[in-house]
């Protein structure tokens, strides 16, 4: 009996420490690899962009919110207040640069100067 | 019959509830843990709005253009991103250029020109290849 409750600490313990439970809400995605990006070891706080694209067109989301491009803009200004404002930007692999610029543009705007694309580690 | 009594009087810990418990903080965090690779960040060359103070540099802006299909046009050499052969040879002759530039005491520029259509990943690439040469002055449209 003892070993069995051993290991069961031990499985315990493992998924205790591997999970994330307060990961900031962003909509699943599969994004583009990167041999040189690198998982922060402490993110700033920051907005969270993701434009999700299929056959239907595309949608944007910010954090895990869908929203319209004029909602957006306005979203991106309240922002911009913080001058320490980091913006993530997540696509995927087949997204096409018209997508990216015309939401540049808006965040361009809008003054947001820190920009960072969403990756995963080749 | 005092060993008897010796025996009955021994406290117990009951450790069935415990393992019970255990279990269903097991069967918890099995269920609610995300196993999901972490997500990376690669810094978007946004640049900032030139300042009056700022020095003129002297600077040898070079253009990649990014066609549809995810390949790096550059003085008439062609680079594929998307299946990473074009990777290396791009990032030597960037590491030439760099070099170039850096020899003829000029900061090396690039200007990354992608099609409308090109796929995130070839710009993702591209910056990698930038970013590996160490050229700081990139440019998006």
């Amino acid at each position: 009996m003892a070993p069995m409750i051993d290991m069961v600490f031990l499985l315990l313990v493992f998924f205790m420490t591997v999970s994330t439970l307060a990961r900031e809400a962003r909509p699943e995605l599969d994004l583009a690899l990167s041999r040189t990006a690198r998982v922060p070891e402490e993110a700033p706080p920051r907005d969270i962009l993701t434009v999700l694209r299929d056959d239907t067109g595309s949608r944007i989301y910010w954090r895990n919110r869908q929203v319209e491009l004029d909602q957006l803009e306005t979203l991106l200004r309240e922002s911009a207040r913080n001058p320490d404002s980091q913006l993530l930007l997540r696509g995927g692999p087949e997204l096409p640069w018209s997508e990216w610029q015309r939401i540049l543009a808006l965040v361009r705007e809008a003054g947001i100067r820190d920009l960072v694309f969403a990756t995963f580690e080749e | 019959m005092s060993l008897r009594r010796q025996f009955l009087d021994t406290p117990e810990i009951p450790i069935a509830p415990m393992i019970d418990c255990v279990f269903l903080m097991l069967v918890y965090f099995m269920t609610t843990s995300s196993l999901e690779k972490s997500e990376a960040d690669l810094p978007f060359p946004a640049g900032r709005p030139g300042l009056a103070s700022d020095p003129l540099p002297q600077i040898d802006e070079q253009r990649l253009a990014i066609d549809a299909a995810g390949t790096v046009l550059w003085n008439g050499s062609r680079f594929d991103m998307l299946d990473g052969s074009g990777l290396s040879p791009l990032r030597q002759r960037l590491a030439a250029f760099e070099q170039t530039c850096r020899s003829a005491g000029s900061e090396a520029s690039l200007q990354i020109l992608p099609d409308r259509d090109a796929p995130h990943q070839a710009l993702v690439s591209t910056l990698d290849a930038v970013s590996l040469t160490g050229i700081e002055q990139v440019h998006l449209p």
